[in-house]
This record gives structure tokens, sequence and C-alpha cells, in this order.
């Protein structure tokens, strides 16, 4: 394995931890449970303070992390619908959750990553580079504005939109060497 | 945060001791909230490319298919462009810059893969039109009364076998007659006379009569009957033991023709070889019956075009022209289509052209300013054009020098393809008015126009002539006024002042010198480009060529960024095999009364006028409305079977409800053969339906010219071929050992081995005669691929040729061999198929644009016209046949008005809204319910209104409205935009289907014809008929299904329960205008017989809109 390949994996391990801690913690505060340990401090290594934040969310908070809930007056009626299209474009549909809902975009992401982990080992570079793609489009697009759209979610935000940068950079760069 | 790179700093995440929180450990919970609809399907290997045609719409785009081979099977699984083609323009994913033009010709198809090529949405989405769960894949019979909806499945044998001899509804103990009633040359053949010599002899003696009136040898009745006297007499003897009443419609009006008159093929789409094949089995059947659908489609730009050039269609060349008059005609829609308009407007963005957008909708762009609105009232365009015309010759902003040229010699001269009429001298009062003065009317011994050059002169032996010249001459006895043509032009363009014309067309005088400032300036890069919207009205045949009498001022024909004809294309049809020859002989009026004068009849001598119904002796195609009028009036002669292909009457034209009553009369239409993918609106009153196939799996195969101005170049010519093998049923092998499916093309042949037709069969097609080595070899018709090989042969050859194909290096054979399903008839033409290859892999016969043009810039295609008319002659000794009062022979400004010129102001006074029915760029006319992800960008149709009309009637977006017109109510979504004209409601058409094998009732249309909203109401509940006959999408696998229909449930793609999203919308042509001057069918305009889609309006809210409205408005 080159270098630039094994560099290229490293990242996405990396970014699969970040998203499986987001995850984690927001299923388990939503089910009532603890948040595992290694969730805990996969976040806090990417921020110090963010124990602090995440504590401060109640069950009744995760359950309102919707993009219904956004301030947009035309598309915040009619996000389950676009996250349920969203999601139907790429060949899912989702259960349990509503479809706009964080825990479902977090899953998709992570659902994303690992298909994006096993195309890299499989050397499927191209299959690889669209999954990046459709990260990329569902944090800038869904993700963010669900996220900025609540201040308990501010921390979050961040370490999601820097995510954002590193994947756009990662992007433009595959794309430039064809 | 840390100050390191954040790439370093997400990879240090690794380095924690979080093993367990990784991906891994929560797939199970993630598997619960969010699942993959179906299983990956990538495809086993890298499946199939195939270059072929478009037909989304009619424009004829190049595509590249891709065909996967999947473990599940064959699908398409996506259509681009295809880069080589001039309308799809070549596009490199690594490097996109100007996508201007396609690939060169040669570029080895290994290297074009490289490129892709724009295309439309409508195209992208044929696939729905493949796997069409709607589909019928087997033949049926009705079993119940016409139009119950019930059907059986019939095998091909007793398809074939009642068609040609007759069969009995055994549900209904029904008799349908045969074709055999009506097939005069298997008569006489049985009766063991040559069919071809008595036929011909019995034509020659009904032309030796028909030449006698027309030079007014007869012109009585008494006359006239003492001929058919004889000829009954002669022919009686000559055929018997055979009866007159066995071979002619009616013995005693010979000039009917023979009874195969009586079987009529009707076409609605027709592109490539089928045309000419079906075309080929009409003659051979010996009638004069077949139709094409163009009065629904363009029949006034034609007509109108044919009174200007003698031709049918032309437009401005697209890549190179600076300024465009685009008047009635949809951006997106008129040729070269969506696809290749786009180059329009890219280049109107970029500066490098302007566009005067004339219609009473706005375009959807304004292209940096570059393409400008011109809000025009409809119907009134003509006075637009003689407004700019006005200015044009007040402001001496015309081309004098192209305009003075009297003659086809002094053009020579001139070194100009191209001359006008313009110096010509009509005789402008007299018995002659309207009549063209030449040599022997004053008494030379010649008859070519005369000009004024100091002096009257023989138009041939001038260089120059004056342009505007009024005088007296002597003919005969009189003196007579004579004018030259330019001159009546210029009288008529000042005839009203400009703020007259201005007052008509509610445009702004500023904007009416503006354009014409700009046209004359850039000319010759300048020009109109108009379609539909100017030719679908009663006059639309002088608003066409008022426009192109502007094209004609500006000198613009035949030139690098002017008006440009059809590119030319290769002998397809007789190269090497003769495809065209059939033995058999037909005369006769055709049932529309097209290309026909009532005056040349022998009606005429015993009738006089009114005729029965209009005749429409100077239309260049055929007319639904005066056909299914025919019909059901059996005027000139009763029919007795009509064979529909591919077309939709009842609902594409304009009040083709009306129909309905003759569809549904068994004995006005006693055999209704229908050849269709679904059973539409009109189907659904066959007796028999055939199976046929699509565009992507074998229907309308063949070499295909392209329409005006053809992205300029010299040759273009797009090949289809089957991108997979035809879903229907397979229903045979042919002799050669290749299999036969069902299809407009195997029916046609089966029909005419069971007559014993000529033309198909053993030793069918002849080689060309002309070519010493092939004349004497014969060749067999058996089945499609006998034929449509044979037609790439001629194809193929003659490019080679002509050196545009050469032969295909052993990867491009590969290339073909490996990828199209043709390949597999190669067998056929095994000496052409080097060549035939080369065309395939590139899926035509293209040049390119630069070398299209000679050093003075005029086209290197053999010009479209010599002559063009301000003045035609032969309109104006035409008489309406209704009123027997000539036509204006002219350019003009009319008014509206019906084909007896008296009784639509009264029909249309109290309706204060003009509504339109524009076409969408998205949609066909009525053959697009199948573009399942179209219908997902626009699910319906609308009204749209402009905002000052909505407010005064209390109206909002998404409101549902009642529009009264003339002829009934309809209801439907409105939007409120500025972007129609005040005054004018625009509904686009292609919408309010109610049967499509699956019947849902409208609801949204009442008539005031109460008898036809019966038939309405008598519409079955649904259709019946088996499973087995319909549905190719059920042979998919479940994943496939899914990935076609996303938005549908099971219900729709494999229990073919009705989808309502497939019968959204409206068609507002149920409640447009009729003509009560020609018993109340559908108003057509005077020349052409072209429909009229346009009706009068009032206006009020129904009810106030909950829903969302249109996605897009378009």
């Amino acid at each position: 394995m080159d270098n630039l390949v094994k560099d290229n994996l490293l990242i996405t391990i990396g970014r699969a931890k970040m998203y499986s801690a987001l995850f984690s913690s927001f299923y388990s505060i939503y089910n009532r449970e603890d948040i595992p340990t290694e969730s805990i401090e996969a976040l806090k290594y990417l921020n110090p303070e963010i124990e602090k934040e995440i504590r401060r969310i109640t069950t009744d908070d995760v359950k309102d992390f919707r993009g219904l809930k956004t301030s947009d007056e035309l598309t915040g009626k009619v996000y389950p619908q676009i996250m349920e299209e969203f999601y139907q474009n790429y060949g899912f549909e989702v259960k349990e959750f509503p479809p706009d809902h964080i825990i479902t975009l977090l899953a998709f992401m992570l659902k994303l990553i690992s298909d994006e982990l096993q195309a890299m080992q499989t050397q499927e570079k191209n299959r690889a580079l669209n999954l990046r793609i459709i990260q990329h489009r569902l944090i800038a697009t869904h993700l963010l504005n669900i996220l900025k759209t609540f201040e308990k979610l501010k921390p979050f935000y961040e370490l999601v939109e820097m995510d954002k940068n590193i994947l756009f950079m990662e992007l433009k760069d595959a794309i430039r060497k064809g | 945060m840390k100050q390191i790179s954040r790439r370093d700093f997400i990879k240090g995440l690794i380095g924690l001791a979080c093993a367990s929180v990784f991906v891994a450990g929560y797939a199970p919970t993630i598997r619960r909230i969010i699942n993959p609809r179906y299983e990956s399907v990538l495809p086993d290997k890298e499946g199939r490319i195939i270059h072929s045609a478009c037909l989304g719409c009619n424009v004829r785009c190049g595509i590249r298919v891709k065909v996967l081979d999947t473990k599940y099977g064959e699908i398409v699984e996506k259509i681009d462009g295809n880069p080589y083609h001039p309308y799809n323009r070549a596009v490199n994913v690594n490097n996109q810059v100007k996508r201007y033009f396609s690939l060169p010709y040669d570029t080895p198809v290994r290297d074009s893969l490289n490129y892709t090529g724009t295309l439309c949405g409508k195209g992208e989405d044929g696939i729905h039109y493949l796997y069409d769960p709607y589909r019928i894949l087997a033949p049926l019979k009705r079993s119940g009364p016409r139009g119950s909806g019930k059907f059986k499945v019939i095998s091909w044998q007793q398809l074939i076998k009642e068609v040609s001899e007759g069969g009995i509804v055994e549900e209904t103990n029904e008799k349908i007659p045969g074709l055999s009633e009506t097939f005069v040359y298997g008569k006489l053949k049985e009766a063991g006379f040559d069919p071809v010599e008595v036929l011909e002899e019995m034509k020659k003696d009904i032309e030796d009569i028909k030449t006698k009136i027309k030079e007014k040898e007869i012109t009585d009745k008494e006359a006239l009957q003492a001929k058919i006297n004889d000829f009954k007499e002669k022919w009686s003897q000559r055929l018997s033991p055979l009866k007159l009443e066995d071979i002619l419609i009616d013995p005693d009006r010979p000039d009917l023709g023979t009874k195969a008159n009586q079987v009529v093929f009707y076409r609605g789409r027709g592109q490539a070889h089928a045309d000419y094949f079906s075309q080929r089995w009409v003659k051979a059947f010996g009638s004069v019956n077949w139709l094409r659908h163009t009065s629904a489609c363009q029949l006034g730009y034609y007509a109108g075009n044919k009174l200007w050039a003698g031709v049918t269609d032309l437009q401005m060349d697209v890549h190179f022209s600076k300024v465009i008059v685009m008047a009635g005609a949809q951006m997106g829609r008129l040729h070269p289509g969506a696809t290749g308009q786009g180059l329009l407007i890219e280049r109107a963005a970029l500066g490098e052209l302007k566009i005067y957008y004339v219609n009473p909708t706005a375009p959807r762009t304004t292209a940096n300013g570059n393409i400008i609105w011109v809000p025009i009232k409809p119907g009134t365009d003509a006075a637009l054009a003689m407004g700019i015309l006005s200015v044009m010759f007040e402001k001496d902003w015309f081309n004098r020098e192209f305009l003075s040229i009297p003659s086809k010699k002094a053009s020579e001269k001139a070194k100009h393809p191209v001359y006008t009429n313009a110096t010509w001298l009509v005789m402008v009062d007299g018995e002659k008015a309207g009549q063209i003065l030449r040599g022997k009317h004053l008494g030379m011994s010649h008859e070519n126009p005369i000009v004024y050059s100091s002096g009257y002169r023989d138009s041939d032996t001038v260089d120059k002539a004056e342009l505007f010249y009024t005088g007296k001459v002597k003919v005969g006895e009189q003196e007579i006024t004579v004018k030259t043509v330019l001159q009546i032009l210029k009288e008529e363009a000042q005839s009203k002042t400009l703020e007259e014309w201005s007052k008509i067309s509610e445009v702004p005088v500023s904007t009416i010198i503006k354009i014409a400032e700009d046209l004359y300036k850039n000319a010759p890069q300048s020009g109109t480009m108009v379609h539909r919207g100017l030719g679908m009205y009663p006059h639309g045949e002088y608003t066409i060529w008022s426009f192109r009498a502007i094209d004609t001022l500006l000198g613009n024909i035949h030139r690098k960024g002017g008006m440009l004809g059809r590119a030319e294309h290769l002998k397809y049809n007789e190269y090497i095999y003769d495809l065209k020859k059939v033995k058999n002989v037909s005369w006769g009026v055709p049932i529309d009364r097209h290309g026909v004068s009532y005056e040349e009849s022998f009606e005429f001598i015993f009738s006089g006028y009114p005729a029965k119904r209009p005749w429409y002796p100077l239309t260049p195609e055929e007319i639904y409305t005066e056909a299914f009028a025919g019909i059901d009036e059996a005027y000139p002669y009763p029919i007795k079977a009509l064979i529909l292909y591919y077309a939709n009457p009842v609902l594409s034209a304009n009040y083709g409800i009306k129909f309905i009553e003759t569809l549904k009369d068994t004995k006005k239409l006693p055999l209704f053969i229908g050849i269709t993918t679904t059973i539409n609106e009109t189907y659904l009153y066959a007796d028999y339906i055939v199976p046929d196939t699509t565009y992507l799996d074998g229907g309308t195969m063949g070499c295909q010219y392209v329409y005006a101005s053809s992205g300029g170049v010299k040759i273009l010519e797009t090949w289809r071929t089957p991108a997979v093998m035809p879903k229907t049923i397979k229903i045979g092998d042919c002799p050669n050992g290749h299999p036969k499916f069902a299809s407009m093309w195997e029916f046609l042949i089966d029909i005419s081995l069971y007559l014993g037709m000529p033309g198909f069969g053993e030793k069918a097609i002849s080689g060309n005669p002309e070519k010493e080595d092939l004349k004497d070899q014969k060749f067999s018709l058996f089945c499609a691929w006998e034929y449509i090989m044979r037609v790439f042969a001629n194809s193929a050859m003659d490019g080679k040729d002509a050196g545009l194909i050469k032969e295909a290096m052993q990867e491009e054979i590969d290339f073909v061999e490996k990828n199209y399903p043709i390949a597999k008839f190669k067998d056929i033409v095994p000496n052409e198929w080097k060549y035939i290859v080369y065309g395939l892999a590139r899926g035509g016969v293209f040049t390119d644009y630069e070398s299209s043009f000679d050093e003075n810039g005029f086209s290197k295609r053999k010009s479209p016209t010599e002559l063009l008319m301000l003045w035609n002659e032969k309109l104006a000794k035409t008489k309406n046949s209704i009123t027997g009062k000539k036509f204006y022979g002219g350019p003009k400004y009319f008014e509206i008005n019906d084909y007896a010129n008296k009784e639509l102001k009264k029909q249309i006074d109290g309706y204060p809204f003009i509504v339109i029915f524009p076409g969408s760029p998205l949609f066909t006319k009525h053959r697009s319910m199948f573009y399942y992800w179209m219908k997902q960008i626009m699910p319906e149709n609308f009204a749209l209104l402009h905002p000052d009309d909505a407010k005064l009637a209390g109206i909002e977006s998404g409101d549902i409205i009642t529009i009264e017109t003339p002829t009934g109510y309809l209801d439907v979504k409105a939007v409120v935009e500025p972007s129609v004209k005040k005054g004018v409601i625009a509904i686009p058409v292609g919408m309010g289907r109610w049967a499509d094998t699956v019947v849902m009732k409208p609801k949204y249309f009442k008539l005031k014809d109460e008898k036809i909203n019966n038939l309405i109401k008598e519409l079955p509940k649904k259709i019946e008929l088996p499973k087995e006959a319909v549905n190719p999408a059920k042979e998919l696998d479940e994943i496939k299904k899914k990935i076609l229909f996303t938005k549908s449930k099971k219900k729709y793609y494999e229990h073919l329960l009705s989808d309502s999203w497939r019968f959204s919308g409206v068609s507002p042509n149920v409640v447009s205008l009729t003509d009560s001057t020609t018993g109340n069918w559908s108003l057509l305009s005077w020349i052409g017989g072209a429909q009229v889609y346009f009706t009068v309006a009032k206006i009020k809210r129904k009810s106030k809109g909950k829903t969302q409205v249109p996605w897009i408005i378009w």
C-alpha cells in the first residue's frame, strides 16, 4: 500500500471514529442510556470542552433535533420528505427514526463511511470517491443546516464543519488528480 | 483546537484506545435505522454501448445507449447524447470548453468514448418508454362492443388471418370485414388479369378525362357523364367476369380511385424507415391514403413556407446567426429541440447572438439580456411582420441587389443560388387578376414572366429589373394595371401606419423599428425563426409567409448564419437495393382531400360550389380533422378500414374529441386496426391491436434526415438501430432463420404475404436498375431485418462512394458486433457490412459545420429552392372550395376567421381572454406520459395567468379555475405569473390523458355538445385485458423495477393499476374552437388545413387552491 493510499485510509478511519462517537452519543441520550466512555474520549480529543456540552443535552432535546424544526419557513415543513427523497436517491430507506432526525442523518453518514472503508480496502477508487461526494453533499446540504438550528448543538456544528472542510480539500485534490 | 493540520488532527483519533467506538460496532443499529432499498446491482461486466437516434421528441438527436448485462439480465441503464451528432455537441468531461461542435466524423470510436454529448431530459427518460408497464406485448382483439374496453389476446396467426379475411367478434356476434375485400390487385390477379397492366390503362383513361376538364374541354355535366359512360362501358366489358363495382369505389365517379383507397393508413409519429416502409406497403396495397399527422404538428408552418419557397422547411442557422426574430417558436421545442437550442442560449449568453422572442409567453432565460421578450397579442403576428416590413421599405433597409435579380439565368450570372419574384409583374385587375404577366399575355411566344427594365422585358433577358413599378399594359383587348410583386408587398405593408400595426399586435413602435434595424444591420446573418405558434391559426400560412418576406428582403437564404433548408442525406432508399419501387397502380382523391383541386374533380362539374367539405390543393401534407370528417361523412367516399399507427388524434387534434363519434360507429368505420404500444384515447375503439416496438427495441429503425437547419452541416443523417431486442412477443422465424417479433414491420409484412401483395416475399426487392451489376438481382423480404439491413447498406455504400464512410477497422467491427443487436443480421448484407459498421459505430453520417460553406459564405448543400415567392400565382388562382372565392396571393395580415369567412366572430364574441396552447420543452404533445422522471419535474400542467388579470378575477396561484370557451368548460389549476401577456392564458399541452391501457375517466372538462359529453360518460371504467398481454417491466427483477419506478408502488408496475400521475393535468384541445361553416369540426387553417390551437375564454375561480403549484412552469 503506498503512502498516499494509506494516508487516505487513516483519515477515513479517523472520520469514522468521529461520527461513531457523535452517533452513539445522541443515540444513547435518546434511549436514556449512558454515553459510551470511548465516545466521550474521542469527542474530548476533538474538543476538550465538549463533555460539558453533551451533558446539557436531554432526551427531549434529542427528540427535537430534526430538520422539521429549522427556521426556514418554506423548507422546514417538507424537510422529512426532502430527506426521505435524499436517501431514496442513493438507494436507501429509513426506519425507526424520522428521516430528518439527527440520528438518521448520522446513521447514514456512518453507513457511507463504512462503505467507503470497504471500497478503499478493495481498491475501488471511484466508488470510494463517489461515497465521499455523497457524504460531502449530506453534510453541506443537510447535516450542518440542522446542527446550526439548535443552540445546544453549536460545538457539534463546529466539529462537522471542520470535517466538511477536510472532505472538500480531499475531494478537490482527488478530482484534480483525476 | 490544536494547531496541527485538520487532516492530521482527524488521523490522531486512530491513536485513541477506543477500538470499540468504531463503526462496525454500530452496524446492527445503523441497519435498523437506514437500510438499502435493494441489494447492490453492479453490472457483471462492462455492458454494451450503442449509438442510435432519439425519439424523445421529433428532433432526431443522436443518443448513446448504455445497456448493462447484470446477473439478472440485460437492462438499458443510461441514455446520453452521441458526441458525433451535430445536435448533441461533444463534451469532454475533463476539458469543458464551448460546446459548439461535434466530434470529427473520422474520430475512432475508441476515442469517442472519452466524450459524451448533451441530451435533454426527454431523451434520457426514454428508458421508461421501453419498460412502460402499460405497454402492450401481444396481439389483442376486442371482446365487447367498440369502446367497451374489453380485449382478449389472440395469436399472431389469427390476427393476420382475420385482418386479411375478416372475422367475428364472438362476444357480440359482429362481423368485421377483412382487407381482402378492398385488395383490388388480388381480385384482378385471381380473375386472371395482369393487375398492373389493367390498372395503368384504367388510370390513363381517367387522366385523359381529367386533362379535358383542366383544359376546359369538358365544362358541363352532360359532356362529363358521356365520358364516364364510355369509360364504364369499356371497362365493364374488359373486366368481365369481374364487375366494375368490384374494382372501383364508385363506377360513376372513377376519379375517386379503386376500392383499395378505402383502406386508410394513418400514422401519427413517423420517423426513419417506418415511414418509407409503410408507404411501400400502402403503395403495394394500391391505396392513395397514406396519411400523416402533420396538421396537428407543423402544417401551417409547412404550408406557409411552401407558398414562399416551394419547400416546407427552412430555419435560421443556429451556429453563426447574429440576430434572430424567434416568433411563435417555443424555446426548447422547435428543431433543433431542447438539446440543440441550448446552443442558441449559450451563444446569446456570450453576446454572440440577439434573439427577439416574439411570443405571448416569456422565454425562460434572458441570456444576459440578449434574449428579449416581445409579448404579442396572439394571432396578430402578421401585423408585427407587416410593421417590420413597412419600416424596412421606408428606410430602404433591404437587399436591393439580390431582390433585383429577375430570373435563374441572372442569378447564375450573379453567382447567387437563389432569386426572387420581387420584380415580376402581376396583373391586379381584370379577369386575370392575381396572375403573373407572362410573355403570352403580351402576344409573345414564351411564357416567361415579364419584368420592367426600361420597358416590359422577358425576365430571362435582363440581369436586373425594377423593384417598384406600377403601370398599364394591354392584354388582348383590355388595358390592365400591373404592379411588381415587391410593389404589392410594399403597399400591403404600408396599408396601415406603423402605429396601427403596433396597435393591432400590441408591440410598441420603438420595438418594431429596433427589430427592423437589427435585422438589416446584421444581414445576412439575421432572419426569422418561426414555427407552430404562428402557423396554427386560420390565417397561419399568411403569417408565416409575412415573416418569410422579411427574410427575402434581407437576402439571407442559403447563407452561413442565415436561412437554411434541411441537410442532405444519402441515397438510403435506392443506392444498392431499390427499396422504393413496388409494382402497383393507384389514383384518386385522398380521404382528407389534401393536395388535390376540387375544380379538377368530376364532382365539381356535377355539383359546383359549395363543395360538401373543403379541399386543400396547396397543402403539402395531411389533415387529421378532414380525414375523420371525411370518414364520418363518407366524403368523398366511404372507407372500409383504418390502420392507425403511432397516433392519438382524439387527444392531439384540437377538438379531436369529436372523432370519437366516428371511431365508435362500426358502419362508418367497419374495421379499425391499431398499431401501438399502449391503448390510448383513440385506440380504445380499435377492433384489433397490433403491439408495436419502441425506438429502443426495434421500432422506427433506419436512416433519417433531420429538419432545418440541421446544424448547418452539409450532410446529416441519423441511424437508428435497436439497443435491445424487441420486448414484444416472438411470432416466428424468417426463412433466413432470424426471429420475427410482433411489430408494425412484421404485421405489414405478414399481411402482405397473406394477401399476396406485390413487393413482399420472394424476389421482392430489386437491385438498383441504374447499376449494371445489380439491375437483374432480386432479394427477398420476409422480415423487418431483411428490409432494414438493406437500408443501412444503401446509405453506407453511397457514403463510401462519397468519401465519407470508410472500411471499418477490425476494432470497430468488433465494437459493433459486440455491442449492437442488429449485428446478428449481418449475414443479410455480407458485402456491405464492413462499411455499414462505420456508420453504425458513429450513429449515422455527419459532416462538420465549417466545411459546409463555400468561400462566399453560401451553403455547399443543394439549395432548398431556386425561387423565393412574394406572390404565389397558384394561390391567387385557387378558390375557397366552400365560397368559390379566390384566395389572396401574397403575404398579408388577416383577422382570424373560419373557413367560409363568416361565423367565427359571432362564436368568439363576449369571451375576453385568448387561451393559447404552447408546447412545453419537457413533454411532447400527448405521448409523453411515460416520461417518469420528467413527470416528477412537472407533475401537471396549469393555466398561466397574468397577475393583473388574476387580481381582477380574484384568482391566486394554486386555485382551481373554470375556463369557459365557446365549446365547453375546463377546470385547471392556475399559476399567476407575469411571464404571460395580459389578456392571455397559456395552458401547455401534453397532459390530461384518460386512457393509456388503463382508463381514468376525465373530470376536468364538460362540453357544450351533449352528444360528445355522453361519449365521455360512456367510457368504460377500465380496460379489460389479460395480464400476459402487457407490461415489459414484469420481466425485470425486483431491484430494477424499484430503480425505474422509485416513486410508485408495486401496484403500478406489477399489477398495472392506474397511477394517477400519468393522468394528471388537462388537455385544452378538448374545449378548443370549432368551425361552424364546416359542420362544427375542428377549426383549421385556410390553406394548409392545419389544426388551430387557440381558443377564447371567460374565467372564474372554482375553488381555493390547497395544493402546491407545479414545480416548473414551462
